[in-house]
């Protein structure tokens, strides 16, 4: 406790106090690690929370890394103080940059789709968010933030992959979070409608990418492949057609997977379906 | 005493430091963000899969056949009659790349059958499909390929014909008007397709 700390430790505490009103970060950084140096110091929560805060505010320039000794430090001196059993405000305090950290690691999850592109990091981060927000509230319930996280990653992912199907790694990545999205929330048109479109676009990809002279037998391969992959995207967009029979995207879709299988009769059945609902919305 | 003055400024820095604007304002621009990539739309545009595998098909053609030696110099002709934009997008492209041994591509796309014509390949789409026994009778042993895409046409003068078997693209082949049209083939082709004589 910061009362059974002597006068001399005291004086330094309160300069770490001083040089944060001060907007002073490095200073109070010199200032808490030399407080530190005294083991009467590191007995104390309070004293821990400072320094967990003082680390939390210099992890801020590092806040677009996943790795953050500075970070890690921070949330290091939380944990420590919060087992030094301390009073209501630090424990509320510490919570608080704890809460801060979290939310540290969710921009951080989507951050990384965008400026990485990385599926897996984002991933990672997203993970970390979780873990560390369970420990400011163990029983919050992540379903509704895990739909709405996976379902953007999928979604992002999706549209990726359709503008550059070349990019196999990116329709794996959507697939994996839609494929969560659907586990948590089986009626999730937007999720089962991007499902239904990489497996529509695996497809196209597999016959766009094929060289103008592969044989016979190889193509008869990829057209096995191929028509898989559309019978596979096929399921999930009647799906979204049976949620929503006037929904033009999943007509639409239809419409492409219907061709792409061969089946012009259902293709053009589609492209009425669509015609009519592009009508209907007009008037 | 110095505990309360220590509570208070720790209670005083928390509350502004904490939540700033700022880091509000970036959390709101990231869940705008996940809304609008949610309403994507990602589908391969115009992309019609069945007329790249019909390309294939076709250059594939230009393998398996001798054509007689009056038709191996000039351009090798691909005349394609009947409405298939997409297909003949394709085929535009490979002629642009591909050659018949030492004979340079040419495709040709007209809306009706020009009896005067000399192609290496005629491929009559469905929409002329009522063109074949023309066809047939004009090219007889000229050394044209002729294909088709209509039910039973291989057994009506198409040496090739494209039919749809399981949702796949597939090919009929007669021997026979291959033969008639003055073509030399492999038994190996025979193998590859459906062959209906």
């Amino acid at each position: 406790m910061l009362s059974s700390v002597s006068f001399a430790q005291m004086e330094k505490l309160e300069r770490v106090m001083q040089c944060i009103k001060a907007k002073d970060v490095n200073c109070a950084k010199n200032a808490v690690d030399s407080a530190f140096m005294s083991a009467e110091v590191r007995k104390d929560a309070q004293a821990w929370y400072y320094r967990a805060f003082v680390y939390y505010e210099l992890a801020k320039k590092e806040k677009f890394s996943f790795s953050s000794a500075l970070r890690d430090t921070s949330m290091k001196c939380i944990f420590i103080s919060n087992n030094l059993k301390p009073e209501q405000t630090v424990k509320e305090a510490n919570l608080q940059i704890l809460k801060k950290h979290a939310e540290t690691y969710y921009n951080l999850s989507i951050k990384l789709l965008y400026d990485s592109v990385n599926c897996t990091r984002s991933a990672m981060a997203y993970k970390k968010h979780k873990e560390i927000y369970l420990q400011v509230d163990s029983t919050f319930d992540f379903k509704t933030k895990d739909i709405e996280y996976y379902n953007g990653v999928g979604a992002h992912f999706s549209e990726l992959f359709g503008a550059n199907t070349a990019k196999t790694e990116f329709g794996e990545c959507g697939k994996l979070a839609l494929m969560k999205v659907i586990d948590l929330d089986p009626k999730n048109v937007s999720a089962t409608f991007n499902l239904g479109i990489i497996y529509y676009n695996q497809g196209v990809n597999l016959i766009n990418s094929m060289d103008i002279d592969t044989p016979l037998d190889k193509l008869e391969v990829i057209q096995d492949n191929s028509t898989k992959l559309f019978k596979q995207s096929l399921p999930f967009m009647n799906k979204v057609y049976q949620l929503d029979p006037k929904n033009q995207k999943a007509l639409e879709g239809l419409r492409q997977i219907y061709q792409a299988l061969n089946d012009t009769e259902k293709s053009l059945e589609f492209n009425k379906k669509l015609e009519d609902a592009k009508k209907g919305s007009q008037q | 005493m110095d505990r309360q003055v220590a509570n208070a400024i720790f209670v005083g820095y928390c509350g502004p430091i904490f939540a700033t604007e700022i880091e509000l304002a970036r959390l709101l621009k990231y869940l705008v963000l996940i809304v609008v990539i949610t309403s994507s739309f990602g589908f391969v545009q115009n992309f019609d899969t069945n007329a790249k595998i019909k390309a294939v098909f076709i250059y594939n053609f230009t393998r398996y056949f001798e054509w007689p030696s009056a038709k191996k110099t000039g351009n090798f002709i691909i005349h394609v009659v009947g409405k298939n934009e997409a297909l003949m997008k394709e085929l535009s492209k490979m002629a642009e790349s591909k050659t018949v041994g030492n004979q340079k591509m040419e495709v040709v796309n007209t809306p009706e059958f020009d009896p005067k014509a000399k192609p290496h390949m005629l491929f009559l789409l469905p929409d002329v499909s009522k063109s074949l026994t023309d066809a047939t009778s004009k090219l007889k042993g000229k050394g044209a390929l002729i294909i088709a895409e209509n039910a039973g046409a291989a057994k009506s003068g198409a040496a090739i014909n494209f039919v749809i078997i399981e949702n796949k693209q597939k090919f009929e082949y007669s021997k026979n008007s291959a033969v008639k049209a003055g073509l030399k083939t492999s038994e190996d082709f025979k193998a590859l397709a459906i062959a209906v004589d």
